[in-house]
């Protein structure tokens, strides 16, 4: 045969070429040419191809790309670091096993708060137009100090729309809350919001089906979430479909929008048209109940547009000072709150917090690594010395105790993210989010990944620069001592983690004895026995037959009805009029409406007058005040006085505690309003039939409102619920001081059976001598107990200093008092006598001859 | 270690190929014998394999013309693969004259 060229398919021969080891390639290519060339004289040139791809794919197998491992002198060195970090491992597994699991529990905290604080972070990220999203809101000046809002009249975003060139698009929101929903058959209640069509201009939420901004154009038609067009028309496609909102208004189903992500300041399961609300109602520029958002061009310059709008509302109101501006909805989630006009943070404070406790306990886990890295160092100063002597340098022994701390700290990191997803259904419990470590979020995992780089390089730094620092003569005879140095830094670190565990344990009982005392707080009224009814739609109409029938149930001792449900109750207004009221003087004052019995049925007290009565005739005039109202008024005789045009007084209710349990009570001026009720009020007497009396009421209320399912509160529950926040913080609080104070104790454990292993032989001879057990088992202690009385005097001052200025933000506060310090630090000091002492009394228990026999 | 039975297939080939046994002679005695038509791929792991396991040698022949250039790759029986060999054979017998009424006569 000559020697010509052999032309296989040039695409499989390069790709040959491409994955195969050049070891492999001569002898595989030859044998692969010469069947080519073979098959191409027996069956054709095309055969001969389609084989010869074929069987370059048949040598897509490990034995043509292995031999491709590199025999450099890193990858050696690296692989003997593996060996030695793993047979260092299985050596000591007590060791490894405090050091992984303290790893684990510390990265498990990290990853879990990493996972809040980033959803956090992320709330209204997902609009593709955030960076130009703005809520209008307003300070009000009243007396001197501001307060703001966000809430503004309906004609302000028409009119910005209008007469602003800035403005691109411009709408208005009111979340009417649950609404009476009904699809044909099923009844349910859905969050209503009433938008303008720009809302989806502005905001990005996608439609599915149908053309979402077309739908709020007309106002006979609504746009539904994903959810609720499952939960109402199961599997049916929902467009064109009817439905009835609180039995008045029927609109038809004309888009539907993907579900509203967990992370949406903005919540809806249904967006009606603003149109459609506004059609029957006159709203003015005083009527301040509405959201306004608006989207600017880009590059507007916010400060100048602010300038602009600064006085657009307040030009159409009389006598008020009010200041509009627009703030970035990118800020609002976090930083959304203000005080006497200045923002002062919000949520973002707990950012602070959360990854402050995050990095402390994720500190004390490097801590644990730390310190028994070190105190076992002695055993690792013969290898580290020899290692020397045949010529290591030490940024080499550097890399090998960084490999080994890495390797444990992955060994953590993989533990911890099992425990995470085991955790993570019981955290959202607690947190009350959605919380999920998908594997497509790969921000997450890549910020997961880092955690456990950073956690493995601090805690693998310090004993890497440690140990490699060893001087090879001293350690390989053994002369040399681990210096006192090393020691007394081990002190401090185990006093650092006791510091963080009893700053966190007394946070935890302050936390814990806080919540205690609001929820124990004097409420002014009777909880008990009172259960509240929504009214829905139109059933007020029916209310006073409704309480007659009521009232006829046995047990039943009154009824009434009001705007408010008692934990809620009215909104601030200012301007109000009273006898003697100076010429700068003003507060706000809450106000709301109520029914006849009002005070009777609340189970509150009158302080002075009466309750509102049918029995007079002219009562729709009549007004009700709390003692805070009479006493800021500076009114001497209340009842009788005139408040505004035509109110007076008929009453004064003592005293109760509504909207923020936390805070002294505000003003409140209660006026009769039979046709604004929205909560009906039933009390009972005290006894065991209140199911039986529940029952009866339920056939009662489905003899007039058929339409509408029964809903009924507890409103002691109702009051409970208000504390969720301050609970999940408090489990949050508790959970995470638990494990930190897990974690110091395994550090301890760990240093405790090292130094009752070096000082085998003290304790030997001191035995020998006549040393009695306890003699030998307190020695071995107190030496670990002194770092933790010493963070006790450290943490506690803080933590007093620390609380106490934070407790003056609220009215209702308990005192510091010392047994909160002595509970927190007795913990605290004899949890770590019970670590210490297991390995102390195991010493000094144990056989001397056997300690002191090798010699 | 267990021989597979391909490679067992594979190391037979190599023995009764003596000097001549790389991998396209190889295929085509494996062909020829019993019908089997391995894929280059999967023969070539097999050798490697055998290799590794210390069942044969390998050794470089000299540039030929052919073949584009490229060296062929000579595999022997070792002695260690003899007795793999064997052994499989042996067991294989043992198991075999269990089975009453199966002919073992080898002419």
């Amino acid at each position: 045969m000559s020697n010509r060229k052999i032309h296989p398919p040039r695409l499989a021969d390069r790709f040959l070429q491409w994955f195969c080891s050049e070891e492999v390639l001569e002898t595989l290519q030859g044998d692969l040419y010469e069947l080519y060339e073979r098959r191409r004289e027996r069956r054709g040139k095309l055969l001969a191809d389609i084989y010869y791809a074929f069987d370059v794919l048949s040598a897509l197998r490990p034995f043509a790309f292995e031999r491709k491992r590199s025999n450099s002198n890193y990858t050696t060195m690296f692989q003997h670091y593996l060996t030695i970090s793993w047979r260092n491992l299985r050596v000591n597994r007590l060791y490894s096993l405090l050091n992984i699991s303290g790893l684990a529990v510390g990265l498990t905290c990290g990853i879990l708060l990493l996972l809040w604080i980033s959803h956090e972070l992320s709330y209204d990220t997902f609009h593709k137009n955030q960076p130009n999203i703005y809520q209008l809101m307003r300070h009000e000046v009243m007396s001197g100090e501001y307060f703001t809002g966000d809430v503004t009249p309906a004609p302000l975003g028409p009119s910005l729309k209008s007469g602003m060139p800035e403005v691109v698009f411009a709408t208005r929101t009111l979340g009417a809350g649950k609404q009476l929903v009904n699809a044909g058959h099923e009844n349910t209640y859905e969050a209503v919001l009433y938008a303008d069509p720009d809302f989806f201009n502005i905001m990005t939420f996608p439609s599915v089906t149908g053309n979402a901004i077309e739908a709020l154009n007309s106002p006979g038609s609504v746009v539904i979430t994903e959810r609720t067009a499952k939960k109402l028309f199961e599997h049916t496609d929902p467009i064109g479909k009817a439905i009835t909102v609180n039995n008045t208004d029927e609109f038809l189903v004309a888009a539907v929008v993907r579900d509203v992500p967990t992370n949406s300041s903005i919540r809806f399961d249904i967006v009606a048209p603003f149109s459609g609300y506004e059609q029957n109602r006159k709203l003015k520029w005083d009527n301040n109940s509405f959201q306004t958002w608006i989207m600017l061009a880009p590059a507007t310059n916010l400060l100048a547009f602010n300038e602009k709008i600064d006085g657009v509302v307040e030009e159409h109101l009389d006598n008020e000072e009010v200041h509009l501006f627009a703030f970035p909805i990118e800020r609002l989630h976090l930083y959304g709150h203000f005080n006497n006009g200045k923002p002062d943070g919000g949520k973002i404070v707990f950012v602070y917090l959360v990854g402050a406790l995050g990095v402390f306990i994720l500190l004390l886990a490097c801590v644990n690594f730390m310190n028994l890295a070190t105190a076992r160092s002695e055993r690792r100063a013969k290898e580290v010395g020899i290692r020397k002597v045949i010529g290591a340098q030490r940024r080499i022994i550097v890399g090998q105790f960084l490999t080994e701390a890495m390797m444990i700290t992955f060994f953590g990191l993989f533990l911890s993210i099992v425990a995470v997803n085991l955790l993570l259904p019981s955290f959202n419990e607690l947190t009350g989010k959605d919380l999920s470590m998908s594997l497509a979020n790969w921000q997450l995992w890549s910020s997961v990944l880092a955690l456990g780089w950073v956690t493995g390089m601090v805690a693998g730094s310090y004993p890497a620069f440690f140990l490699s620092g060893f001087k090879p003569v001293q350690a390989v005879t053994g002369l040399g001592k681990a210096g006192k140095g090393a020691s007394i830094f081990r002190r401090a670190l185990v006093t650092f983690q006791f510091f963080v565990s009893i700053f966190l344990i007394i946070s935890t009982i302050v936390i814990y004895v806080q919540l205690d005392h609001i929820q124990g707080r004097p409420l002014g009224y009777d909880q008990e026995n009172l259960i509240e009814l929504p009214v829905r739609g139109d059933m007020a109409k029916a209310f006073d037959l409704f309480k007659n029938d009521l009232l006829q149930v046995q047990g039943v001792t009154a009824v009434s009805a009001g705007g408010d449900n008692l934990i809620r109750v009215g909104g601030g207004l200012t301007g109000f009029q009273w006898p003697g009221k100076g010429p700068d003087e003003d507060f706000p004052i809450n106000i709301t409406w109520v029914h006849y019995d009002w005070v009777e049925a609340s189970g509150l007290t009158m302080a002075d007058g009466r309750d509102f009565s049918p029995a007079f005739g002219a009562d729709s005039l009549a007004c009700l005040v709390n003692e805070t109202a009479a006493r800021r008024m500076r009114l001497e005789q209340p009842v009788g006085t005139h408040l505004g045009d035509n109110n007076y007084i008929v009453g004064v209710v003592k005293d109760f505690v509504y909207n923020d349990p936390t805070s002294d009570p505000e003003p409140l001026v209660i006026y009769l309003g039979t046709n604004r009720i929205s909560h009906i009020f039933v009390r009972f007497q005290n006894d065991q039939d209140w199911q039986k009396r529940i029952g009866q009421i339920e056939e009662i209320f489905g003899s007039y409102f058929p339409t509408y399912p029964f809903e009924m509160h507890f409103t002691k529950d109702e009051y409970q619920k208000r504390f969720e926040v301050i609970r999940s913080m408090r489990g949050m609080a508790i959970l995470f001081s638990g494990l930190a104070i897990f974690i110091a104790c395994l550090g301890l454990i760990g240093l405790s059976a090292y130094v009752a292993e070096r000082r085998k032989k003290e304790v030997g001879i001191r035995k020998v001598l006549g040393a009695t057990i306890s003699n030998i088992s307190i020695a071995l202690s107190v030496d670990f107990l002194k770092p933790v009385i010493l963070s006790f005097l450290l943490a506690a001052p803080l933590a007093g200093w620390l609380f106490d200025t934070g407790l003056d933000d609220i009215d209702y506060r308990i005192e510091l008092s010392w047994w909160i310090f002595a509970l927190a630090g007795g913990l605290a000091l004899s949890l770590a006598c019970l670590m210490v002492s297991y390995h102390a009394i195991k010493a000094s228990t144990a056989n001397s001859v056997e300690s002191l026999r090798t010699e | 270690m267990k021989l597979g039975a391909f490679e067992e297939l594979v190391l037979l080939a190599v023995g009764s190929l003596g000097d001549e046994a790389y991998g396209v002679a190889i295929k085509e005695t494996l062909q020829q014998k019993i019908g089997k038509n391995p894929s280059i791929g999967a023969l070539h792991s097999a050798l490697y394999r055998l290799e590794d396991k210390g069942c044969v040698t390998s050794e470089e022949g000299g540039a030929t013309t052919e073949r584009g250039g490229r060296r062929k790759k000579f595999y022997k029986l070792t002695a260690y693969g003899i007795t793999m060999l064997e052994e499989a054979n042996q067991l294989r017998m043992e198991f075999a004259r269990q089975v009453p009424g199966l002919n073992l006569s080898t002419e």
